[in-house]
């Protein structure tokens, strides 16, 4: 049996059960760490980098969704410094890729646009990378733009973890890495690809999207994907 | 009946890549070690489709998994491999010292073409006879030596323009250089 | 009360960005006392002045032309804010920043055309490598995201500049 532990989370106290995380305690006390990587019903990645916090006592940040919190633990959630880290963080994946919000489907239901947005980024001050991406919209149903993913791993982990398919992973390395199907097989012609549509229910962007919208006509429920998990008994 | 499946098998020795799976199978880790020995036993040092789709069935695992790990490993090659390699550090140390005049020039002289925007990050081409690779490298940890040449697993440091002709004059082209 | 010297500029862009301006309808009526409009698409004037207070510039740095406005528009101004996605992020006109240069030329110029196949040499401003945002060339002192800008964002923007203000549009600007 799980002991419970306290921590204080911008000096709340907050009860927990061991093995959770920083992140889990903190949504459960009310306390909203953004992130983008980070989904309920599935495991962590710690990709984003944007749910870093600080812990008294140590001196670099730690990713929050997978950082068990810890007997004792003095846990700040937000500062200026934790602030400009994760503005940093934003910016550099708005320049790694092509995200031009005017003309994407998910302009306004988009969570990096968001975050950029509560994050008060009003430009860039990276240059841009501007790199030659693909679109494959090789699927029946379903677009995948290479030019509006940020690797977060959702749709990798929600195929693999709920639907049992494990169509998607991550391809190549550092700035080369790509989401593929299978052997980098076009999606349409994906041998494991049940069309269930999981992985563009949880995509942040507009990377994974459903054909036939507009611009800023796309919606997403996530929260659907995660009462799915939890119904199925998922939840690592 | 013989599907086509089964035919295609042919391509690669089925008997080895079994024995591999067996030997490796339930360590941790197993799938980098199977597919080294797999790629070290294929003829041109490479794993053809029909390979990572076979090994995929045998240890169940997904198709897209297999092909991370071999696209994340440097090792790993999804075209086949000249009998001869060439490898050309592109280190910070080796940048500085010449090492990207000293790749056009082995480009040129293996009569590969540079890739269209010139920025070739990492680099891995054939020579379309399939007798050289020619490779890049982020760093070979030689920085002392700059800049670094690896010809046919032996390094070379110090290298200049002559005596990179010189290295490449050892390659087996089946013909003389032009 | 002195008036504003201010001036607008469209570069590489779709003019969406004045035409949200305008946009503030009435709002028009309180700021134009408050100002002198003396540039841009707006007004019929060939050189950009000097000496002004403000300069609001719609539009990504494309070409050589461009770029050499936006220097100048930069000498000239107190103030320059960058309005809409074009000017902050490079947006649409930034698609075309992984085509080289000479690829698109063609495709329009040569593929694209029924007569006259070419790529002009003279009157059309040669292409830089890239659509650049504002920032990448020259200082830019206020930057207002959004494609277009909401007219009552630029009202804001208007009212507090006006008032000897660089307003704070964090939290409620927005990409796109």
């Amino acid at each position: 049996m799980s002991s419970q532990i306290t921590v204080r989370i911008d000096g709340v106290l907050c009860t927990a059960t061991e093995g959770e995380t920083i992140f889990e305690v903190a949504e459960a006390n009310g306390k909203h760490i953004p992130s983008l990587c980070h989904m309920e019903g599935v495991s962590s990645a710690g990709s984003c980098r944007l749910c870093l916090v600080e812990v008294a006592g140590i001196d670099r940040l730690l990713p929050a969704c997978t950082t068990p919190a810890q007997r004792g633990m003095a846990v700040t959630t937000t500062s200026d410094r934790l602030s400009s880290h994760r503005r940093l963080a934003l910016e550099l994946m708005f320049v790694e890729r092509n995200h031009i919000c005017a003309v994407c489907v998910s302009n306004g239901h988009c969570e990096l646009q968001a975050l950029a947005q509560s994050l008060g980024v009003t430009h860039v001050r990276y240059p841009y990378n501007s790199p030659r991406l693909s679109v494959d919209v090789s699927h029946p149903r379903f677009v995948l733009d290479h030019n509006r993913c940020i690797l977060c791993s959702r749709c990798v982990r929600v195929c693999d973890e709920i639907e049992g398919a494990h169509v998607w992973d991550i391809g190549g390395r550092g700035i080369g890495s790509r989401v593929v199907a299978d052997l980098d097989r076009p999606w349409g012609e994906s041998q494991a690809c049940t069309a269930c549509g999981k992985c563009v229910q949880v995509c942040p962007t507009g990377a994974l999207v459903e054909k036939g919208y507009a611009v800023e006509e796309m919606t997403r429920s996530k929260a659907a994907i995660a009462r799915l998990a939890v119904k199925k008994g998922a939840t690592p | 009946m013989q599907s086509a499946a089964s035919q295609r098998l042919q391509t690669f020795d089925q008997a080895f890549v079994d024995s591999v799976i067996a030997e490796r199978t339930g360590r941790p880790g197993a799938l980098l070690g199977i597919l080294q020995k797999v790629q070290e036993h294929q003829p041109a040092q490479y794993l053809p489709t029909e390979v990572l789709e076979y090994i995929a069935a045998k240890t169940a695992t997904p198709l897209s998994r297999i092909y991370g790990v071999v696209t994340f490993y440097a090792l790993f090659s999804l075209a086949p491999q000249g009998k001869n390699s060439v490898c050309i550090c592109r280190g910070t140390a080796c940048h500085t010292r010449g090492s990207r005049d000293l790749l056009e020039q082995a480009m040129m002289r293996l009569g590969l073409q540079q890739d269209q925007d010139g920025e070739t990050e990492s680099l891995s081409v054939t020579t379309p006879d399939g007798l050289t690779t020619l490779r890049t490298v982020a760093c070979f940890g030689q920085c002392a030596l700059a800049p670094v040449v690896e010809v046919n697993h032996t390094i070379f440091g110090h290298m200049n323009e002559r005596s990179l002709q010189k290295a490449l004059e050892t390659l087996d082209l089946g013909g003389p250089l032009s | 009360m002195k008036k504003a010297r201010l001036a607008t500029a469209w570069l590489d862009g779709c003019s969406g960005c004045h035409m949200s301006l305008l946009d503030i309808d009435e709002a028009l009526a309180v700021v134009a006392p408050q100002i002198d409009l003396l540039y841009g698409p707006l007004v019929d004037a060939q050189e950009f002045p000097q000496d002004i207070d403000v300069a609001i510039v719609e539009g990504a740095v494309s070409s050589h032309d461009d770029l050499e406005k936006i220097r100048l528009i930069r000498r000239n101004s107190r103030i320059l804010v960058a309005l809409g996605d074009c000017a902050v992020t490079g947006n649409v006109p930034a698609m075309r920043n992984s085509i080289a240069v000479k690829t698109i030329l063609e495709r329009v110029y040569i593929e694209g055309a029924d007569i006259d196949k070419g790529v002009p040499t003279e009157v059309v401003p040669t292409l830089l490598k890239q659509a650049l945002p504002l920032h990448d060339v020259v200082k830019v002192d206020l930057h207002v995201p959004g494609c277009p800008p909401s007219a009552r964002m630029i009202l804001f923007v208007l009212k507090e500049l006006l008032e000897g203000r660089i307003p704070d549009l964090k939290s409620s600007a927005r990409f796109g």
